[in-house]
Parts: structure tokens; C-alpha cells; sequence
């Protein structure tokens, strides 16, 4: 953890502080902390495939991140030691805690057995840590491996791979150690929302407990922790609509930059965020106030530009390695597909498929949504781009299954319980903002 | 009573009635009739209570969602792993260990890979039609490739069949092992 910490305060420190052992702004450890994970993950992956090599890139890594850490500690003692922390940031340390270690026993004791986890992520990892590269000569251009979609991004086999490196032996327990390390972060920022609600409790059980969890985020799939990240960035985006935070903004755009590195779909789903933020934004103020927000602002956007070019990278070498992905987007094949598809009704069945699977999540925030008008609430602002964000990608993953080279049941019955577990994490987001705004007005009463 | 208050009132009973004809003919009938009486219910109790809300909402999310069962799992594996703290220890520091999740057949090739130092082998048609044993037994082999050109012939005993050139090696329960010359 200190590996990737160190790292990230690299990154986290200039950037929101504009030094490695300065202070600018008040901002919480537990909304720092997350932030430094998540940069940390993003530059090691970076890093790993810049060198190529997993030792290489652990040396390197160690040596960034003991600088790091150093920095970060003297930071530490200089501002947060002479704060005494309140009873109210002590219990969401608690809770960050206790939930972490509640999932880490699944994720290390329970070995690699559901399909995609051993097919295609963990593969990636067994590959990438027998060759001691994340390069060609792990084997991505072998014929014998096409069925695992060489094509898939490696954040997590990567981090999956270093572990196993760094033990020194690979089995089916250990590497699932890397889900652990895309959790707490996570985990981290769902508590700096915690308060003694009973909205706050559904947020838990809603993102945590729910339809997101049933293993998704300990058996070795992606999707779970896709839906997450991207729940958790609508919710962010919710509150810094409320709060004007400039934290708030730069951790969504964290948790939506992430996305890509996990799985393919995610850069769908960053898409859809960033579109949305960008709206919210100019919602916010005019285009001259969104003009001098990016000149205030720059270091944040380049920032946010650094941070995708372990996506151009990884993008550059599947060019160079013939790495192609499946579904065919935007050969005249896939828009044939799409056409067919429309005119011979088999649009229907996605709609059914998808229906089945968000059914839950619609009664919820339609219910609650009713509600709020019995209660002459106006709507809550906080929900729309969480809403918003369900429904574009729903529709992105529509558009996916229209043009889809497999068989459609096929393709359906194997994957809409997974694809639409980030749906269902936004439509949960938007319900938990409007219940959270009935029980403010409940208090206010 | 105010005019937007009635237009509000319209629009939440005209809401409520799409929501339970929609779970009522496309959705679940239990879902339709709960609406119904959920609602009326709200529309009895005088200021609408947050604590029936709530209280719905909860009732929606438990039955509606697996979080009982994820709340159950993960119940299970901490009492587990702390009553009995010793094998998952062991399983986490072993190197290879947790290969019983993979199929007998997989177990055994991969037992017969090792025994005989092969770095490259490939299956019967017949095994690579059964996508679990091929895929399982691929990933689970590497960094030893599945191979098409390779002399080490995995077959099933019971689709055993004279193929030229290839004499029997070994052989487990459920698989065995050829080399083709």
C-alpha cells in the first residue's frame, strides 16, 4: 500500500498543495488518501508499461515511492499531527477500516474460480509475471491465447503480476491481493460522505452490499469494481454540484480516469462523465467563467492529460502488436449488424435482457422519486448526472450489443448481469441523493 | 389548497399509476400491488412519513437486490477465516496452491506437465471442443504453451483411439498422456 501511496503523493501533493511537503489547501487525509491511491495506481501502471519490465518497474516504483512516502510523512506531522481529529472523522476512519478488512478476507481466501477472473484478468497477470514484462514477450500475439482478449487493459494484471513478484511465487490467492488495493481507495471516499443517516446506510448497502457486490468485487471480474469507481464519480460530481469543492471535482475526474485502466467498457463510461462534468460546469457559470476556470485551473487539466498516457501507451502498443478487440466498432461489418439487428427484432430481446436487470433499481428511484414529489420537494440537482450517466450508458451498451460479431443470446445470457451492474451503481447514486434530501428536509423540520 | 399543489399532486398520482401498470403487465405483479398499497398507505399517513419511506425503500432494496445474500457471504468468510486462520495462511503463502478449483482433468495434466518436464503440448479435438477444459487447462499450464505443432498429445481414455505415430506415455484417471512422433 505504502508503494503505491508514496507515488501518488508524487502527483497529489504538487498538484493540490503545489508542493510535496506544503499545505495550501484544508483538505481531510480521507479524502487525500484515496486521491494518492488512485494517482499511485495510475503512475505505477504507467510506469510498468513504459519499462516494460515488472522488476524494472518495482525498483523504480520503490524508489518513487520512498521519496514519496518521505514527503508525505513530513507533510503529515508538519498539519494533520497538530489538528486533533473529531469523533466524526475517527468513526469514518473506523468504518473505512473495518469495511476494507470485512472484504479482504473473501479477496485473499477464496482462490481464482469464476470464469473471466482465470480466462482473461489473472491469465493477463500469470503472463505478464512468467515473462517478467508486460512487452511482447509475455505473449499477447500467441494464437493459443486469443479466447482471453489480449486487448483488455492490464491495470490490475499488472498490479496482479508485481505482487506475485514480489512473493516470488504465483498461485490462485495471492495476485487477487491487487483487488484489495483498487478497493480502499474506493471505500475511502464512499466514508467521506458517512454521517449518522439513514441515507448513508443505503449508500453503503446500495454500492457496497448490493447488486455490485455478490462477489463482483472479490472473485476476480472487473465489473464490479467499473460500476464502483463510476457510481462513486457521479456521486462525487452530485456533491461538488451542492458543495462547489474543487476536491470533489478532482476526484471524480480520478475515479473517471481510472476507468479505462480496468476495462474496456470504461472508457464508455469515462466518456459519459466527462461529458457530464463538463456540463455541470458550464451549468455552473458561463463560457467565459469556463474559460478562465481552465486558465485558473491548468494544473489540473494536465494533470488529467498525464494521466491517460498509460491509455495512449497501452493503445500504441496493441497497434504495434496487432492486438484488436472483437466487436469490430466502426467497421462497415458493425453497422450492417446494427441495421440488421433493428429491422429483425432483435432489439427486443436486449431491451427485455436489460430491463430485467435495472427493473430493481427503477422501482427504487421511481419510488423514491414519487415520493419526493408527495413531499413538494423540487427535484434534487444532486442526482441528475448520476441519472443521466445510467442512461447514456446504458444506451452505449445497447448500441455494444447491437453490433456485437457473437450470437446475441449468446452475448446476452453470458454478460447483462455484469455490463449493467454500472446502470444499476448510478440509478442506486440518484436514489440515495433524493432520500438523502428527504431525510435533510425531515431534520430541518 | 394551492393550484401547484394539486398540479403536483396529478402528476405524483399519474407517476405512481405508470409505475404499477408497468410492474403489474411487463414486471412483477407482487412489485405492482406493493406500489399500490405503498402509496396508499402514504397517502393516509399525514405529513408523509420518511420513516415509511425508508422503511419501503429498504424492503425494495432487500428484495430486489442480492445484498442479503453478499451481506451472507461475506458473514461467512470472516467467521471462517477466523475460527480456522491456519489454511488460508497456508493457501496464501503456498506457491501453486488452489489448483482443486480447476477441473480433475486439468489437475492431472498439468500433474503430468510437471512429471515430465514438457514445455509444449496440445489436446484432442474432442477436449478442445469442451471449452472448460480448454481454456482451464491453457491458462492454468502457462508458461507451458498450448502448442499445435507440439508432440505431447493430451487425450480423453474414453475417446481413446489409435492415431499413428503416437505412443502412450502416461496416463491418470481421467486423462492420457501420447508423444507423437
Amino acid at each position: 500500500m505504502a508503494f503505491l501511496l508514496g507515488q501518488g503523493w508524487l502527483a497529489v501533493g504538487p498538484i493540490l498543495h503545489g508542493g510535496l511537503t506544503t499545505r495550501k489547501k484544508n483538505i481531510s487525509l480521507l479524502q487525500e488518501l484515496p486521491l494518492m491511491l488512485m494517482s499511485g495506481l495510475i503512475i505505477n501502471y504507467g510506469l510498468t508499461l513504459g519499462v516494460q519490465s515488472i522488476t524494472i518497474s518495482l525498483v523504480v516504483g520503490s524508489i518513487l515511492s520512498i521519496i514519496g512516502t518521505s514527503c508525505f510523512v513530513i507533510y503529515v506531522f508538519r498539519y494533520h499531527t497538530r489538528q486533533t481529529p473529531t469523533r466524526s472523522m475517527i468513526n469514518k476512519w473506523i468504518g473505512t477500516t473495518f469495511i476494507c478488512l470485512l472484504f479482504l478476507s473473501p479477496i485473499l481466501t477464496e482462490p481464482l474460480t469464476d470464469w473471466d477472473a482465470r480466462s482473461i484478468w489473472f491469465f493477463h497477470a500469470k503472463m505478464i509475471y512468467a515473462a517478467d514484462s508486460i512487452g511482447q514477450s509475455a505473449g499477447w500475439q500467441q494464437p493459443s491465447v486469443g479466447f482471453s482478449h489480449p486487448d483488455y487493459p492490464n491495470l490490475i494484471p499488472a498490479l496482479a503480476a508485481q505482487v506475485a513478484d514480489v512473493m516470488g511465487f504465483w498461485n490462485e490467492y495471492i495476485p487477487k491481493a491487487s483487488l484489495f488495493f483498487i478497493l480502499v481507495p474506493a471505500v475511502a471516499l464512499l466514508f467521506t460522505f458517512a454521517r449518522r443517516s439513514i441515507s448513508f446506510i443505503f449508500l453503503l448497502l446500495l454500492i457496497l452490499f448490493s447488486s455490485l457486490s455478490t462477489a463482483t468485487l472479490w472473485n476476480g471480474y472487473m465489473d464490479g469494481y467499473l460500476a464502483l469507481y463510476f457510481s462513486i464519480g457521479m456521486l462525487l460530481l452530485g456533491r461538488y454540484i451542492a458543495s462547489t469543492q474543487s476536491i470533489d471535482l478532482v476526484s471524480c475526474v480520478c475515479c473517471l480516469i481510472i476507468l479505462p485502466y480496468i476495462k474496456n467498457e470504461g472508457a464508455l463510461a469515462t466518456l459519459t462523465g466527462i461529458g457530464l462534468l463538463t456540463f455541470v460546469l458550464l451549468r455552473k457559470g458561463n463560457l467565459i467563467q469556463a474559460k478562465s476556470l481552465f486558465i485558473v485551473n491548468w494544473k489540473y487539466f494536465l494533470a488529467g492529460l498525464l494521466a491517460l498516457i498509460p491509455f495512449a501507451l497501452w493503445g500504441i502498443y496493441k497497434q504495434q502488436w496487432n492486438l484488436s478487440n472483437d466487436l469490430e466498432i466502426g467497421t462497415t461489418q458493425s453497422f450492417l449488424r446494427i441495421f440488421s439487428r433493428l429491422t429483425d427484432g432483435s432489439y427486443k430481446l436486449i431491451f427485455q435482457s436489460i430491463y430485467l436487470q435495472i427493473e430493481g433499481a427503477l422501482l427504487l428511484v421511481g419510488l423514491l422519486y414519487i415520493a419526493s414529489v408527495a413531499l413538494n420537494m423540487p427535484f434534487v440537482k444532486e442526482s441528475l448526472p448520476a441519472l443521466l450517466a445510467a442512461g447514456i450508458f446504458c444506451l452505449g451498451m445497447i448500441i455494444i450489443y447491437l453490433l456485437t460479431p457473437a450470437d446475441l443470446v449468446w452475448q446476452l445470457s453470458r454478460s447483462i448481469d455484469r455490463t449493467m451492474l454500472s446502470v444499476n451503481g448510478c440509478i442506486f447514486i440518484g436514489s440515495y441523493y433524493i432520500l438523502n434530501a428527504m431525510e435533510n428536509k425531515k431534520t430541518a423540520l | 389548497m394551492p393550484r401547484i399543489y394539486n398540479r403536483k399532486r396529478y402528476v405524483f398520482l399519474f407517476l405512481l399509476f405508470v409505475l404499477a401498470w408497468i410492474e403489474l403487465f411487463w414486471g412483477n405483479k407482487v412489485y405492482g400491488i406493493f406500489i399500490i398499497a405503498f402509496f396508499i398507505i402514504l397517502l393516509v399517513f399525514r405529513p408523509p412519513s420518511f420513516s415509511i419511506i425508508a422503511a419501503s425503500a429498504l424492503v425494495i432494496v432487500f428484495f430486489t437486490t442480492p445484498t442479503i445474500e453478499s451481506l451472507t457471504e461475506l458473514r461467512n468468510s470472516n467467521l471462517n477465516t477466523i475460527s480456522h486462520p491456519k489454511q488460508p495462511l497456508v493457501n496464501i503463502l503456498s506457491p501453486n496452491s488452489g489448483q482443486e478449483v480447476l477441473p480433475l482433468e486439468v489437475q492431472e495434466m498439468l500433474a503430468l506437465l510437471q512429471t515430465h518436464n514438457i514445455t509444449s503440448y496440445r489436446i484432442s479435438e474432442q477436449m478442445e471442443q469442451n471449452l472448460l477444459i480448454d481454456q482451464r487447462i491453457r491458462e492454468a499450464a502457462w508458461p507451458i504453451q498450448f502448442d499445435t505443432s507440439s508432440s505431447y498429445l493430451f487425450v480423453s481414455p474414453h475417446d481413446l483411439i489409435i492415431i499413428p505415430n503416437c505412443v502412450v506415455m502416461d496416463q491418470r484417471e481421467d486423462v492420457v498422456l501420447e508423444y507423437c512422433h
